[in-house]
């Protein structure tokens, strides 16, 4: 039998209902190699094992005694460090928020409490999510297990860091404009953007309130559909959750004959994607149309325009967001004579203050018509335009990320670093779910991703058809 | 598109009570300006897309639940006299 | 140089429900500090807003009363400011669609009838409070009053003296008590104003620049600071200064105004749509169902009273002011009308009992069964033991005697055994009278009807002359 850490979520959910391991054996096996890895990778900021253990041990009492539990009670998860956790320090990636210790569970949490999963410590990621690299940290790089001389992709770097090397099963990850789908393709794992409004807010420390979104992250589709079981669920705490019923019964019963795949031009272009990214993304395109899947190329120019409604509304939410930041209740605040403007200009890193001041801009009341409430006009264009689009088409498929991972400290020009999201904003922006996985490895061994993306509220039925294409590709994204 | 000029980063700046200095501003100033030049003059301003609405039967119902003690709300600070938030004598 | 003055007025209201706007924290005055707190009204990192139901209906019901369209698609927008009594640094507030727009109150100055205009309501969350006299170098927070629900009520600059000021304050606030929104108990802070000012030319169209003023604790201190205020530019006028815009500070305890910031670096509060919280549709259907419950209001009431019952201003007034006893009224008058001796007994003798007995009694009055002075001790008889009128009535042993034959009897022997008292009233002694209906009384056990007794006692003394 392999090793507990290199085995997916549901294989070692079955395990354990067969009682053919503990979940403490299991936990050991991942605290083994967070213990190997963790000073080579930085994936988590706080580990919380003493509790994961006791938590472990109650268990297997439980399981023991005959206890009905849920699939996946006693398997491990890492929770990103943005999403609040009672009594367990929770720093988004940031030192403003270095000794921040929640008094509350975010909703999310508590449904894996519920369900009895055990959470392992709060993984790394860019400072307050902003930024999709890893690099924006406080707390150090993540570096991708694959090849640790490069990034890990952000801003949910430590969620899929933890994946890929064996040092969780399970994952949450926070996505506003492509922060879960991006790590998940340089790592090589599965990483899914929930419809907005399918997953609770609640205890999500907020980048953008109207694109943020908690979702899953696994080795496999099937792992991301298991995790997805469990927080989607209606909070009517948030006025932005949606209730609504969502299906993930039978994910393996998915057919792809017939099905209608848009593929949009813009997103294939040479100057804007890697050739070994494009040549990867087109050949899961074939073996779609292989499968029975129609393709069809359509042109939306306004898929560029989503990149600065992103950024225009992104900045401006964000600069409100992190108003709340000034030491008085909570957070770092260094001395008693420390004024406003010194705590948050020490402990807020240099791309937080950047996008807060951008959105201050944005914002301010000369500006307001001619930024932000062009971007919101243009977002609802963009909305109808994909409801069109879906009145015709099942998904829309491209590439994650233009290129593969990058090494770390890449001096990129300044109009680089944003070009990373333009093949994941779109769906941000609309709301849309969508998923990426991996579909190959480019010529230095990194992996590429490809995207699907479907209408809003058809979550289960993406994870299907994701789901029966992994299948095809047969990736292997074995633990490195 | 007008160009976010140096001046009004200082201003956003202060509006957002964080210090920068001139290398600071040179610094922000090139990525915030390339933000802006992405945006599309052309596209119009009037749309009537249907937004999502919800009605007042959506809304929480005036009940009292006490859940959070006084202490809880109070321990992430380290500056409290009297059950209170402190911050240094300002102006009234 | 003649100038008038100009007046709006922003009142701030603390709604009274139970649970705090955007939480279910208590809302509630005079709790230790931070008692009735969470992570949402302190603006813990992740807190998410839900908006209370019945605030926003409250809301509705104000507009309503005071006559203003209702917005069928409204939402609530950010109001970015530090500030340490704001934990979120942001209020939520509304400011691109407020709830209500385009009502009026009508007030009366002296006699006249007066229409103030009412811009919008809309609503909000209070912030905490701030305590500074604790410390010399601290300031303590207390966040227990941050997220109760307020409404801002904004006029029109249309108040043109101080008493249409007052008027238009007392009136704003027996409204929201009779609706039921508020308390209104002004020691808690439950209503707050700002005022705005500015002077004129007499006879010029245009208004002055307006100035703002803010930290107005108490209705009396909002027309002290307009008359300082209406003042204080009125000589700047005459001096040939200009008045700018700005922004000043009531210090109540100096009883002057403060420069606290020109309106051209009026601050930048960035206002936004809240992205935590949907548009929201009212159908017109609960505007309809808020719109019954509202009762008939004050101003209508006093017109009533004054021209259609006649009471006196005064009269009316005492009556609208307690709104049990005005309620109580407008029952009693549909049974019974003698509306100026239901008023009299209303405002001095109230009792809790029915309308109907209530008139009874007012009925025996008028057939002379009882004398006036009897009322309030039968109301008091009938609310103790929760009977009828005529029932009080046998109890007390308090019907009056009207029968003129046994008055003159009582009388004549009253006379006879007061021989001396006689005499003296026909010498003259005017007072002798008195006495000798006073000893009338006392024999009959004060049932005799005074009128009665009084013309009769001087027709038999003059025929016994």
């Amino acid at each position: 039998m392999k090793e507990l850490y290199k085995c997916k979520g549901f294989e070692l959910a079955s395990l354990l209902k067969k009682k053919e391991v503990s979940s403490k054996e299991i936990l050991q096996s991942f605290i083994n190699q967070i213990e190997k890895k963790e000073k080579f990778l930085s994936s988590y900021i706080t580990l919380d094992l003493e509790n994961a253990l006791k938590k472990a041990e109650e268990l297997d009492i439980k399981r023991i005694k005959g206890e009905d539990l849920s699939f996946l009670a006693g398997i491990p998860v890492a929770v990103k460090d943005n999403i609040s956790t009672k009594g367990l320090l929770t720093t988004c990636g940031s030192k403003m928020l270095c000794n921040y210790i929640p008094v509350y569970d975010a909703f999310a949490v508590k449904c894996l409490k519920e369900s009895e999963m055990i959470i392992l410590g709060k993984t790394n990621m860019d400072e307050f999510a902003m930024g999709s690299t890893g690099e924006n940290s406080y707390f150090g790089v993540t570096k991708n297990p694959r090849d640790i001389k490069k990034v890990a992709g952000g801003s949910s770097s430590g969620s899929a860091a933890a994946i890929l090397s064996g040092e969780a099963p399970f994952s949450l990850g926070t996505d506003t404009g492509g922060s879960i789908r991006l790590p998940a393709s340089y790592c090589g794992i599965v990483g899914l953007k929930p419809t907005y409004g399918a997953v609770s807010r609640n205890g999500l420390i907020p980048f953008a309130s109207g694109y943020d979104v908690i979702g899953p992250m696994g080795r496999c589709v099937k792992d991301v559909s298991l995790l997805s079981q469990i927080i989607y669920k209606y909070d009517n705490k948030d006025m932005t959750c949606k209730n609504f019923n969502f299906d993930f019964s039978n994910l393996e019963n998915y057919s792809l004959k017939g099905k209608k795949i848009a593929v949009i031009k813009e997103l294939f272009n040479s100057n804007i994607i890697s050739s070994d990214v494009l040549e990867k993304v087109n050949k899961a395109l074939k073996i779609i149309e292989n499968m029975g899947g129609i393709i069809e190329e359509i042109s939306l120019p306004e898929i560029k325009d989503a990149l600065w409604v992103y950024y225009i509304i992104s900045s401006a939410q964000a600069s409100s967001n992190l108003s709340k930041y000034d030491g008085i209740r909570f957070g770092f605040h260094p001395d008693e004579d420390s004024d406003i403007e010194k705590i948050r200009t020490n402990a807020f890193g240099t791309e937080v203050k950047r996008r807060i001041i951008l959105g201050t801009y944005i914002l301010s009341s000369s500006q307001y018509e001619k930024y932000y409430q062009r971007a919101v006009n243009m977002q609802n264009q963009l909305i109808e335009k994909l409801d069109k689009i879906f009145d015709k088409f099942d998904f829309i498929i491209t590439p994650t990320s233009p290129r593969t991972a990058h090494e770390i400290s890449e001096k990129v020009n300044n109009k680089n670093i944003y070009d990373e999201d333009i093949c994941t904003v779109f769906a941000s922006v609309t709301g849309i779910p969508s998923i990426s996985l991996p579909c190959g490895v480019d010529s230095s061994d990194m992996p590429v991703g490809i995207e699907i993306s479907s209408k809003k509220f058809s979550d289960h039925i993406l994870l299907k058809m994701a789901n029966a294409l992994e299948k095809e590709i047969g990736f292997d994204n074995d633990i490195v | 598109m007008v160009a976010i000029s140096k001046e009004d980063i200082k201003k956003a700046a202060e509006l957002s009570k964080i210090n920068v200095d001139g290398e600071d501003i040179d610094a922000i100033y090139p990525n915030l300006n390339y933000l802006i030049s992405l945006i599309d003059e052309e596209c119009s301003f009037d749309n009537n897309s249907k937004t999502e609405y919800i009605t007042l039967d959506y809304l929480r119902e005036d009940n009292i639940s006490r859940s959070f003690d006084k202490n809880d709300i109070l321990k992430n600070s380290d500056k409290i006299k009297h059950g209170c938030f402190t911050v240094s004598k300002m102006m009234e | 140089m003649e100038y008038d003055i100009r007046i709006g007025l922003e009142v701030h209201c603390e709604l009274n429900t139970k649970s705090k706007m955007f939480c279910s924290c208590k809302n509630s005055f005079g709790d230790s500090p931070n008692e009735n707190c969470c992570p949402v009204c302190t603006g813990l990192p992740g807190a998410l807003p839900s908006l209370n139901k019945e605030a926003v209906k409250k809301a509705i019901k104000t507009g309503l009363a005071l006559n203003c369209q209702i917005n069928n698609n409204t939402y609530l927008d950010r109001k970015n400011y530090f500030y340490p009594d704001l934990p979120k640094a942001y209020q939520i507030s509304q400011f691109y669609e407020p709830i209500c727009q385009n009502g009026y109150l009508e007030i009366l100055d002296n006699d006249i009838i007066k229409k103030i205009r009412i811009k919008e309501i809309h609503f909000e969350e209070d912030a905490g409070k701030l305590i500074h006299d604790r410390y010399d170098d601290l300031t303590l927070i207390d966040y227990n009053r941050c997220g109760v629900p307020l409404i801002e009520i904004v006029t029109m600059p249309d108040i043109e003296n101080i008493n249409q000021a007052k008027e238009f304050l007392d009136g704003i606030k027996l409204l929201l008590k009779y609706i039921g929104v508020s308390e209104c108990k002004m020691e808690q802070g439950m209503l707050r104003c700002d005022v705005n000012v500015s002077v004129m030319e007499k006879g010029s169209e245009t208004l002055g620049n307006r100035l703002e003023m803010k930290n107005i604790n108490s209705f009396s201190a909002a027309i002290k600071a307009i008359e300082y205020e209406a003042k204080r530019q009125i000589e700047e006028l005459r001096k040939g200064n200009k008045i700018i815009s700005q922004t000043r500070k009531w210090d109540s305890i100096n009883e002057k105004s403060v420069l606290m910031r020109d309106k051209e670096e009026s601050a930048d509060y960035r206002f936004f749509k809240e992205p935590d919280i949907p548009f929201i549709e009212i159908d017109d259907k609960i505007i309809s169902e808020i719109k019954r419950e509202i009762p008939i209001l004050p101003f209508e009431r006093f017109l009533t009273y004054t021209k259609k019952y006649n009471l006196s201003k005064d009269d009316a007034m005492t009556l609208i002011r307690d709104k049990e006893k005005s309620d109580f009224f407008d029952k009693c008058v549909l049974i019974n009308n003698n509306y100026k001796i239901i008023s009299n007994k209303i405002i001095n003798d109230f009792a809790k009992i029915s309308p109907e007995e209530f008139c009874r009694v007012i009925d025996f009055v008028n057939e002379g069964r009882i004398s006036n002075s009897s009322v309030g001790k039968i109301f008091q008889e009938m609310e103790k033991n929760n009977i009828s009128a005529s029932d009080a009535l046998d109890n007390l042993g308090l019907n009056q005697i009207n029968d003129e034959n046994y008055i003159e009897e009582i009388i004549k022997t009253v006379l006879e055994e007061n021989e001396k008292a006689v005499e003296d009233f026909k010498n003259g002694k005017k007072n002798a009278v008195g006495f000798l209906i006073g000893q009338c009384m006392i024999k009959s056990k004060g049932k005799l009807n005074p009128q009665i007794l009084n013309s009769m006692i001087y027709k038999i003394i003059e025929k016994g002359e």
